[in-house]
């Protein structure tokens, strides 16, 4: 269930910051099969919203819930490699080659699905410029449009690899904001 | 049956605090949170759900708005207190000539020790639920269940209830604190 990780911050890395974060990304590469379950809250400036967040990701493949408070009723968007569908809020299932597009027209949220998979994970989607932070961890990348930062950096148990507690993407008035509140690695 | 616990639970009652835990179940029955907290309401649309744990999450509606507070993502979400609370089915409790209003009830008998009732919303557009079942015993509202339209299975457990208490001021009234991100909810 979705008990809270044990928080403990990690100590800053010894060593060059992108020569981790290449070992990081080589280790995320390793483990294409993932879970997330946590908590996102989400604006366009004006309205928003916030509720509970399921990822699943296998491959390119997506699988995200979020679900609302208390009743817990829930929309669920799934697909990749270019197709979406998007079930469980009024007007029945809808698809579509983006994700995004597809939770925008039904929500008015900007949420890049595709790339936040990689974001999540504190790696770039495609051309995404990487900062590094005091601590020697990725704290920011910037790409397309989007500025997404990091914060309580983690290990999850039994994960080889450290992974972010806490993501943030904006873009203009939308914002994405994240609490991790358990990884579930293979 | 239940119909008739729900009437003598409900004849008199001008308010309830009580504390709740909640599981939900995905659609293969496989359990993905478990939290627990306080649940209060008082007539005629005033509510309280606090979430104490894993994390908080405090939703209020005040009888004008309903405020949603995640305080890990430092996002207030604010939305008119409309038709969605009034078809919600604690908000029966509080106002029973609404009951047969807003649902069509059934009653469905005996079962785990306690007598159920089933409420569908006469007007499913606007609900935020799309059937919800309401076992009750002679302490009142025992346990609610909600089904959503993905098979998501949400078990609300309710217990020490308190008839008419008198409650604290701001009970039901939200100051949004300093520093938190305030949207309109969607």
């Amino acid at each position: 269930c979705a008990a809270r990780a044990p928080r403990e911050t990690l100590p800053a890395i010894e060593g060059v910051p992108s020569a981790h974060q290449e070992a990081r990304v080589a280790a995320i590469e390793a483990m294409p099969t993932w879970s997330m379950s946590g908590r996102v809250a989400v604006s366009n400036g004006k309205d928003g919203g916030s509720g509970r967040i399921e990822w699943k990701q296998a491959g390119e493949r997506y699988d995200v819930a979020l679900s609302a408070p208390v009743t817990r009723q829930s929309w669920r968007v799934t697909g990749g490699e270019g197709e979406a569908v998007l079930e469980g809020l009024q007007g029945g299932p809808r698809t579509g080659p983006d994700a995004g597009e597809l939770v925008f027209e039904a929500t008015r949220w900007r949420i890049p699905v595709e790339a936040l998979a990689d974001w999540l994970m504190g790696t770039t989607h495609r051309d995404g410029r990487l900062h590094f932070g005091a601590d020697g961890r990725v704290d920011r990348i910037d790409e397309s449009g989007w500025v997404v930062t990091y914060a309580d950096w983690q290990r999850p148990e039994g994960g080889a690899v450290e992974l972010p507690g806490r993501i943030e993407a904006t873009q203009g008035e939308s914002r994405v904001r994240l609490v991790v509140d358990q990884w579930g690695l293979e | 049956g239940g119909r008739d616990e729900l009437t003598t639970f409900t004849k008199g009652l001008k308010g309830l605090d009580g504390t709740f835990t909640q599981q939900v179940f995905d659609a293969n029955g496989k359990k993905k949170e478990a939290s627990s907290g306080r649940v209060a309401m008082s007539a005629p649309r005033h509510f309280r759900w606090e979430y104490a744990k894993p994390f908080e999450q405090l939703i209020v509606a005040d009888g004008k708005s309903v405020w949603v507070y995640d305080k890990d993502l430092m996002q207030v979400t604010k939305r008119a207190q409309g038709v969605e609370e009034q078809s919600s089915p604690l908000a029966a409790l509080i106002d029973p000539t609404r009951l047969d209003r807003e649902f069509i009830v059934k009653e469905l008998g005996a079962n785990e020790g306690l007598e159920w009732i089933e409420l569908r919303p006469r007007d499913p557009d606007s609900a935020s639920f799309e059937s919800a079942r309401l076992g009750f015993n002679d302490a009142g509202l025992a346990r609610m269940r909600i089904v959503d339209p993905l098979g998501q299975r949400t078990e609300l457990r309710f217990a020490s209830w308190k008839r008419n208490p008198s409650f604290a001021k701001g009970t039901f009234s939200f100051a949004p604190p300093k520093g938190v991100d305030i949207v309109a909810g969607g």
